[in-house]
């Protein structure tokens, strides 16, 4: 997992040192703890927030290759998606400029955990910019984060009818903590709250002195349905959900967290 | 406070001044990380602390970015070199 050469070479004991936390040799399916800003986006092909959206998006199924070996499917979409919506959420919100990374995959139980952090405001500054959301306690504010149809940007949420693909729609934490509660589990922590997501419910707990946000995804990727129907299916109970939440925007999902990357390039190329 | 970390049994060989020394055990679940994280922050009024990674082999992912995570924050947090 490249554990020792994050924190950097120089605490390593010396030269014979055996090499920590690598992962075996029949096992390569990881992601180390990797470092990405959104200059290293902007120098590969973007200036404003569609390039980097797009950029982001591009990163993602890169990643989502490498981690997978895999270029299709089930698993790939997932991963793929899960990572883009995760990102795009640190650089929509965080007011962060970089984040942190780290995954695994193990093929033999189809499972992978996805971990990104950042040292932006938190979940909760964030969202109680949204003047509907002001009066939240910290851990009231992790709970409607995961909710649909929630989000900190109201300005950008009144773009009802933006053409936008990549418009906010205060469904990203939504749709994969959804994703992972199939089988697995969501994990967030942030302003030293913690909340976990799992099939059987949530459980919360508060950490010490915990800077920006956290994020652990554990995905079981038991193939039950395809990815594009059960974002289908996770829109239309979100929508329902969000129109009991009093200051949630009742809007579908935006394009962008309802589609998966072939669906764009498809659209590209039907527009051109 | 200073900060090592080292991941042999060198860590007792430093200079003999008192230290906190924090080992992990070699799995490590989310409520020990959040207890590991309560024993930095209350080491962090010692002179010294020396974090023993020799059990860390097997950790999961989560549980090497948050440490990582962590030891960024007080790295920025006291402005000094590990």
């Amino acid at each position: 997992m490249a554990f020792f050469s994050t924190l950097g070479t120089g605490v390593l004991g010396g030269s014979n040192s055996p090499r920590p936390n690598a992962v075996e040799p029949q096992s390569e399916s990881f992601l180390p703890i990797t470092t990405l800003t959104t200059a290293d986006f902007k120098q590969k092909n973007g200036r404003g927030l569609v390039e980097l959206n797009e950029a982001i998006d591009h990163e993602a199924q890169i990643l989502t290759r490498t981690l997978t070996h895999l270029g299709s499917g089930y698993i790939f979409d997932v991963v793929q998606y899960s990572l883009r919506e995760i990102m795009r959420n640190v650089f929509e919100h965080s007011g962060s400029l970089n984040l942190h990374y780290c995954a695994q995959y193990w093929p033999s139980t189809k499972t992978v955990e996805l971990i990104i952090s950042d040292c932006g405001m938190g979940i909760y500054n964030s969202l109680v910019l949204n003047p509907s959301f002001k009066n939240l306690a910290p851990r009231d504010a992790l709970h409607f984060a995961c909710l649909p149809g929630v989000s900190g940007n109201a300005e950008a949420m009144r773009e009802r009818a933006s053409p936008n693909p990549w418009r906010n729609s205060g469904y990203g934490l939504y749709m994969t903590s959804r994703l992972c509660r199939n089988d697995g589990d969501f994990l967030v922590i942030s302003s030293d709250k913690a909340l976990s997501l799992n099939h059987s419910g949530k459980s919360d707990f508060s950490i010490q002195n915990l800077r920006g946000t956290l994020i652990r995804l554990h995905l079981k990727l038991h193939e039950v349905e395809t990815l594009r129907s059960a974002l289908a299916r996770y829109t239309v109970e979100g929508k329902t959900i969000s129109e009991d939440i009093r200051g949630a925007k009742v809007l579908e999902a935006s394009a962008a967290s309802q589609m998966l990357r072939r669906d764009f390039l498809k659209a590209g190329k039907s527009l051109s | 406070m200073r900060l090592t970390w080292l991941m042999f049994q060198t860590l007792d060989k430093g200079p003999v001044l008192p230290y906190t020394r924090i080992t992990f055990p070699s799995t490590v679940s989310l409520p020990q990380l959040v207890e590991w994280n309560k024993h930095l922050w209350l080491a962090s009024n010692e002179l010294e602390v020396r974090i023993d990674f020799s059990n860390t082999r097997f950790f999961t992912p989560f549980a090497m970015m948050f440490i990582v995570h962590q030891l960024e924050h007080y790295r920025s947090k006291l402005k000094q070199q590990f």
